[in-house]
């Protein structure tokens, strides 16, 4: 795929893109040059495993479908929502993972009373 | 709205693409810190040259940022050399990506260089890494379309998606440090808002940088409200800056520029003696932080309080000495006001001097953006013209300082040369017109409570008063009538 890129590097920006029906090798560079990088920094820069990165990256283009206004720039735009789409997803993990800790100490918790209880039970036997 | 269609062949494209495998994040992670060894060992442009052509170089890089994050919060010299190799190995990669990846890499980068720089190496060399990583930041549009945002058209959640990123601070509190002597209405707002942004928000994360952050916004709030003459105010926010520069590392000259600019605020309450008593050790510590555009305007203020005191020739050798210092070279403003200081005192020492080192100094002034220098210069004029005789002139000058100082609402600043324009409408006999505008002063005294200038200027003018002649009885009269009345109205 990037082989071909560097052979045939017709000059298409994602902002071309929005005008005309793309080839194959417009959509190999659309790729290289705007999903990947993308899909880096959701990884890097917001610290998203690379699956949910892609997830975050592909929301941004269904965004796009209904948002995206041709008289701005698509690119700052894109950059824009994927942050935006990475800091909730962010957000949102470090709450279930709070959250999931609380309920397994209200777990343990529970569990030690019931022993407790149980050992109660047989010392009142 | 742009095409639809075209939009969802975008979205069927990067659905249907197969995701490269590529490299792991810990395999990046561990390319990256061969890179690292190899960065103390061999010559940037070969380890560029070998990265060029690998197909995980944007990943490796990135992975290389992440591994040098931490040279910010370490003295390691060995440590900051990989991270200026790293970032000239982001310099020399080519790359083929429209969303500014690049650019993203080298600005955080070089803030992480930056932040090294300002807490444990010297100023000189954090500013330069400050101009990096402001030059990288801009050069990405979606970061350029937040700063020109006002602070009061940027939702919570927007401010809180920019405001964590540090780079893009160093940019804000750059244009902010920037236009302050320029636009300060409009940084006396946003710097002002965006103080607060960060204080509610808590951004960014890294308490120590927020106060960094935060000091330099209180820092430029302050300059820009001493612009337009609420000193109060301007006290209050180098409070704020010396406040917050409690909790930064390598806070020295940072501290020192603080120090430098309460002395600035006194010269406006005109306490020279207060400003003798601080300057030398203050300029001596911006020496030693090695702040020299800084020192030489800690020279201008000597040069102002030797003028106050009488002492005009050594007023006059301490402007000269700016003007030919190496910090006034490339900057106008700051030589250009060494001129207009040098020629006013001049001419007050021979009267014999006439309007070319005035215009020398207008012409040097004109070359920068700023306009108050230009009032400031009007005004002097009108000093010079009014001791030479030529009151008409005078008048003339004195009005023109008058309508730009209120153009750039410097509403005290403009006050006090309207009791300049009135002691030369004394000295012409229009007592009533003189009259007029001390009636305007004093409207803008009570409005903005600038009381210290008036003192100041009620000194003026029964100096103006001493100097008048006492020949026509009527005159005199009326002008102590008229100081009077003036006294009467500040009680």
């Amino acid at each position: 795929m990037a082989t071909r890129c560097r052979q045939s590097p017709p000059q298409v920006t994602a902002r071309d893109g929005l005008r005309a029906p793309m080839s194959d090798v417009q959509l190999d560079l659309f790729y290289r040059r705007v999903f990947l990088p993308l899909v880096r920094r959701a990884i890097w820069k917001h610290r998203l495993p690379k699956e949910d990165a892609c997830d975050v990256v592909q929301d941004a283009f269904v965004l796009a479908l209904s948002k995206l206004d041709s008289a701005k720039n698509p690119n700052a735009w894109l950059i824009q929502v994927v942050d935006h789409l990475a800091l909730n997803y962010r957000r949102k993990t470090l709450r279930r993972a709070a959250l999931v800790q609380r309920w397994k100490r209200a777990d343990q918790l529970l569990e030690s009373c019931k022993d407790r209880g149980e050992a109660d039970d047989q010392l009142v036997d | 709205m742009i095409d639809l269609r075209t939009i969802r062949e975008w979205g069927e494209a990067t659905r249907d693409a197969e995701l490269r495998r590529g490299p792991t994040i810990l395999e990046s992670i561990r390319r990256a810190e061969f890179i690292c060894t190899r960065l103390n060992l061999q010559q940037v442009h070969e380890i560029a040259a070998e990265l060029q052509s690998r197909e995980d170089r944007a990943d490796v890089l990135q992975a290389l940022r992440l591994l040098l994050e931490s040279v910010g919060d370490s003295p390691d010299d060995d440590r900051f050399r990989q991270l200026c190799g790293a970032y000239d190995l982001a310099v020399r990669i080519p790359w083929e990506d429209e969303v500014g990846e690049g650019a993203d890499l080298r600005m955080n980068l070089a803030l992480i260089a930056w932040r090294h720089c300002r807490r444990f190496k010297t100023y000189r060399e954090a500013h330069e890494w400050e101009a990096r990583c402001v030059m990288e930041a801009l050069s990405q549009e979606h970061v350029c379309d937040f700063i020109a945002l006002s602070g009061r058209a940027r939702s919570d959640a927007l401010s809180r998606r920019y405001f964590s990123d540090g780079a893009v601070l160093v940019a804000l509190c750059r244009k902010l440090q920037d236009e302050r002597n320029n636009d300060f209405s409009w940084v006396a707002t946003e710097a002002s808002l965006a103080f607060e942004a960060m204080e509610r928000l808590e951004l960014p994360a890294i308490a120590e940088e927020r106060a960094f952050f935060m000091a330099s916004a209180a820092f430029s709030a302050a300059c820009s409200f001493k612009y337009l003459g609420s000193f109060r105010v301007a006290k209050k926010w180098l409070t704020l800056a010396r406040k917050s520069l409690e909790t930064v590392v390598g806070s020295r000259p940072y501290r020192a520029l603080v120090d430098f600019a309460e002395l600035a605020l006194l010269q406006e309450f005109h306490d020279h003696r207060a400003i003798v008593e601080r300057v030398d050790d203050v300029r001596q510590e911006l020496v030693v932080c090695g702040l020299d555009w800084h020192v030489a305007c800690a020279d201008l203020l000597r040069g102002e309080c030797f003028k106050a005191d009488g002492r005009l020739s050594e007023a006059l050798v301490a402007y000269r000495e700016v003007a030919e210092c190496p910090a006034s070279a490339g900057d106008h403003l700051l030589r250009g006001l060494a001129l207009l200081n040098a020629a006013g005192v001049s001419a007050r020492l021979d009267a014999k001097v006439d309007l070319n080192a005035f215009r020398m100094a207008q012409e040097v002034l004109e070359k920068q953006p700023a306009k108050w220098p230009l009032a400031q210069l009007q005004a002097s004029v009108g000093e010079f013209l009014r001791d030479s005789g030529r009151i008409g002139a005078a008048i003339e000058a004195y009005r023109s300082s008058v309508r730009l100082y209120e153009d750039l609402d410097m509403k005290s600043k403009a006050a006090y040369v309207r009791l300049l324009l009135a002691e030369a409408l004394i000295a012409a006999g229009r007592v009533l017109d003189a009259g007029a505008e001390i009636t305007q002063v004093l409207r803008v005294a009570e409005e903005h409570g600038v009381a210290a200038d008036i003192f100041a200027a009620v000194t003026l003018l029964q100096q103006a008063l001493e100097r008048v002649s006492t020949s026509n009885e009527n005159a005199h009269t009326r002008r102590l009538q008229l100081l009077r009345n003036l006294l009467r109205a500040e009680k």
